[in-house]
């Protein structure tokens, strides 16, 4: 009984591994795409592609897209861009979608072919990878693209 | 003699389990620590609020609710915030929100608030003095 006891407790919920560690966002074994200081015409197609990964399970991303006219930072890169003078939006493009990946995964290889309005603002943009994993840790990427015309 | 001793081993077989279940107990009753919000922006563009901060809800965030009142007190606006990138995440890094402020009076000086509940039911409110639009290029 006394063993039966003590393999009891050798099993309690501290045992179970936790998600500590945030997802990774990176371009390990691929050309990642986008990266800084891109350029892409309005009407192009920006062919997104990334590696994520995570320690236990990977959960969602999103891709969001806003305009940087007013030249604000998320500070996730070192690389500074040359941009544009800044400026009020007109017809800013916003891009917001919400991807779902399939349940068990560490490693995701995703990629999206996200096709850029015709009619929007050119202009300086922000790129934004927001990868969470099963646990709820999330880790942001976050790129400087510039749209011409 | 031999009531004796059954009751002795049935007393120490008690109190090992007792011992063994106590040190078996569980995290359930640990409460996690309550949300921390750091807010970075609170600046007028336009018609818009541009709000940006940083959030850590190890009790994973379930709500978020930006509100802004003048300086008298006044709740001019209230903004839920619904985005599923922000909801359900034990960590934002780079919250960043543009509510759209066109005819609701807001000003420099004004305050916002946001608060966010985690899934525990646990609350927390940062606030930030609105600043207004600063125009870089004329320092270019």
């Amino acid at each position: 009984m006394l063993l039966c006891a003590l393999c009891a407790c050798s099993s309690n919920d501290d045992d179970e591994q936790k998600d500590m560690r945030q997802p990774v966002i990176s371009d390990q074994g691929i050309t990642a795409n986008p990266i800084d200081c891109q350029q892409y015409h309005r009407g192009d197609v920006i062919p997104f592609h990334y590696v994520m990964t995570d320690d236990q399970e990977l959960g969602a991303y999103n891709i969001e897209i806003h305009n940087n006219f007013d030249h604000h930072t998320h500070s996730t890169t070192a690389t500074e861009c040359q941009m544009d003078a800044q400026k009020q939006p007109q017809n800013p493009w916003v891009y917001n979608h919400d991807f779902t990946i399939p349940a068990g995964q560490r490693q995701y290889d995703a990629r999206h072919d996200i096709e850029i309005p015709a009619d929007i603002d050119p202009g300086d943009y922000h790129f934004m990878v927001r990868l969470t994993d099963r646990a709820g840790w999330q880790q942001l990427h976050a790129v400087e693209i510039k749209i011409i015309e | 003699m031999k009531k004796t001793i059954n009751t002795s081993l049935m007393m120490a077989l008690l109190t090992v389990f007792t011992l063994c279940f106590t040190a078996c107990s569980n995290d359930d009753d640990d409460k996690q620590p309550t949300p921390q919000i750091t807010l970075h922006e609170a600046n007028i563009e336009g018609d818009i609020l541009c709000v940006q901060a940083d959030v850590v809800a190890k009790g994973r965030t379930a709500a978020i609710l930006l509100s802004i009142a003048g300086q008298e007190g006044t709740v001019k606006l209230t903004y839920p915030v619904t985005d599923s990138k922000y909801i359900g995440v034990l960590n934002i890094d780079g919250f960043h929100v543009h509510v759209d402020i066109a005819n609701k009076n807001v000003e420099e000086g004004d305050l916002l608030k946001m608060t966010v509940t985690d899934a525990e039911g646990q609350t927390a409110t940062a606030q930030k003095s609105i600043t207004a639009e600063e125009d870089d290029d004329e320092e270019e």
